[in-house]
């Protein structure tokens, strides 16, 4: 469960996001749309803990959480990683990895399987497609059993058929596996199955309800 | 050629050094800050130039130095993370600056030992502080390689999973700016930010995992550093010099070869 009670944030000043309210139940699908700039990743980053807010309280209840970001950064076009040594690092927390190699590994073979991309272990992330970079990242989100996904635009520069698909495993996450999915998307398409849509404008954010839609920017 | 003490001392070091600099330059190389090493490399100049002026042992002044830039540069990374780089211009701008006017103050020949380096002239407080540095750079980067490479591939994401990001960071900044302080009076100055470059980008021809790559850049730097001292004790040739032209040309090799590397791991994956 989260919990934003009156949340600000400012930036040199600037407010960004003002007096928010918002309630994420567990296993819920919530969708977060609106124009560029309006701050729906700073109110993303708001929730992960990567901000802190400047006014007002978040309160979270999960223990594990998982964040995609949006992709094609430097590292997905530059670093000399394999597939499994990125899947890998969605396991890794602060205590050196040597300790729990076996389990680590058992866990990664599982993981891989079951998203698709067994036969692209040993492949280099920089000769990946969009479509496999991006189940890449999925897989590597999945892998900590993580109880939220936070999801931000990763469907941008994919496409068509490589974007259905990551739908499709996005609504299989929060129904099969009763994962709470937050999910930033331009495409209301994408949101059919969300339980509330939040539209994120003129530094607030208000719930779109009853079919209301909104035209992307 | 190992009946003189100082060419023991030579090997040693050099083969140490040949392995923490690849591994503390990698990160800068793959976050595109492969400048942060020459930025580093003449603010050592720097502390070297202070400390020969002020009569302070130039070693520990460069030290500071590295460290104060390193910090700086961190700094405005983190500010301004949109010009990364240019943190690093200013900190490699502001060490010529301040090394420049200081040498007019000091003695030519003493200042140029830290432009080439004189890893012939080595004294045993340097041996144990290069030995030191050794073990704390390789546990570092043996027990928390997932946690370096995590950060490297994404900061956010890291910070979420729960990784101590800017420990991470600063750690590897800490042990990147002694590194270069350290090899500032062995291998040289202006030669220390050339072979944090060149074994990674060699190894990079080879297109392999995250960790064969960096163990292979550890073997080119080692073989380039060996290599390097050997030439320049029987041609009678500065040593940095001659281990930075070593790496180069190993690097044209591998660039060479690099079209049948690719056709042979093509052929194996069609296979």
């Amino acid at each position: 469960m989260i919990k934003l009670e009156n949340v600000s944030f400012s930036f040199k000043s600037e407010p960004i996001l003002q007096h928010l309210n918002l309630n994420v139940n567990d296993g819920e699908f919530i969708g977060i749309v609106g124009p560029n700039g309006a701050g729906k990743t700073t109110l993303i980053k708001l929730i992960l803990g990567i901000l802190k807010p400047t006014e007002g309280k978040i309160i979270k209840t999960d223990k594990s959480i998982s964040y995609v970001s949006q992709t094609t950064g430097i590292s997905d076009t530059s670093m000399p990683s394999t597939v499994q040594e990125i899947v890998s690092l969605g396991l890794t927390k602060n205590k050196p990895a040597i300790f729990n190699h076996k389990k680590n590994n058992e866990a990664l073979q599982g993981i891989l399987k079951e998203t698709g991309i067994l036969e692209l272990r040993n492949r280099l992330i920089t000769e990946l497609s969009g479509g496999q970079l991006q189940k890449v990242k999925i897989a590597k989100a999945l892998i900590s059993s993580p109880s939220l996904i936070v999801l931000d635009e990763p469907d941008a520069g994919m496409d068509e058929k490589s974007h259905s698909n990551l739908i499709k495993t996005i609504n299989s996450l929060n129904k099969e596996r009763k994962i709470t999915i937050i999910f930033i998307s331009h495409h209301m398409d994408d949101l059919i199955n969300a339980n509330h849509i939040y539209l994120v404008d003129n530094k607030s954010v208000t719930e779109l309800k009853g079919g209301e839609n909104y035209v992307s920017i | 050629m190992f009946q003189y003490k100082f060419m023991i001392i030579a090997f040693i070091v050099g083969a140490l050094l040949g392995v923490i600099i690849p591994l503390v330059g990698s990160t800068a190389v793959y976050k595109r800050l492969s400048n942060t090493g020459d930025a580093l490399a003449h603010t050592s100049l720097s502390g070297v130039a202070i400390g020969l002026v002020a009569g302070l042992n130039p070693l520990i002044t460069s030290l500071i130095m590295c460290l104060i830039s390193i910090l700086i540069i961190e700094f405005i990374r983190k500010k301004f993370s949109k010009y990364a780089e240019m943190g690093v211009a200013v900190v490699l701008s502001a060490g010529i600056g301040v090394a420049g006017i200081l040498t007019s103050y000091t003695n030519v020949s003493n200042f140029d030992s830290y432009l080439f380096g004189s890893i012939l002239l080595i004294d045993d407080t340097e041996l144990y502080l290069v030995i030191g540095l050794f073990v704390c750079v390789v546990l570092f980067y043996v027990l928390f390689d997932k946690q370096i490479l995590a950060t490297i591939y994404n900061e956010e994401e890291a910070k979420v999973q729960g990784i101590k990001v800017n420990l991470i960071n600063f750690t590897q900044s800490i042990l990147l700016a002694l590194t270069i302080a350290l090899s500032a009076k062995t291998i040289g100055s202006l030669i220390v930010s050339s072979l944090i470059v060149l074994p990674v980008a060699t190894a990079l021809q080879l297109k392999q995992s995250y960790k064969i790559t960096m163990f292979s850049s550890l073997i080119i730097s080692l073989v380039s550093t060996l290599t390097g001292i050997t030439c320049s004790y029987y041609l009678d040739i500065k040593p940095g010099a001659t281990i930075i032209i070593v790496s180069v040309i190993q690097l044209l090799i591998f660039l060479c070869i690099k079209p049948i590397i690719t056709y042979a791991q093509k052929r194996k994956s069609l296979a």
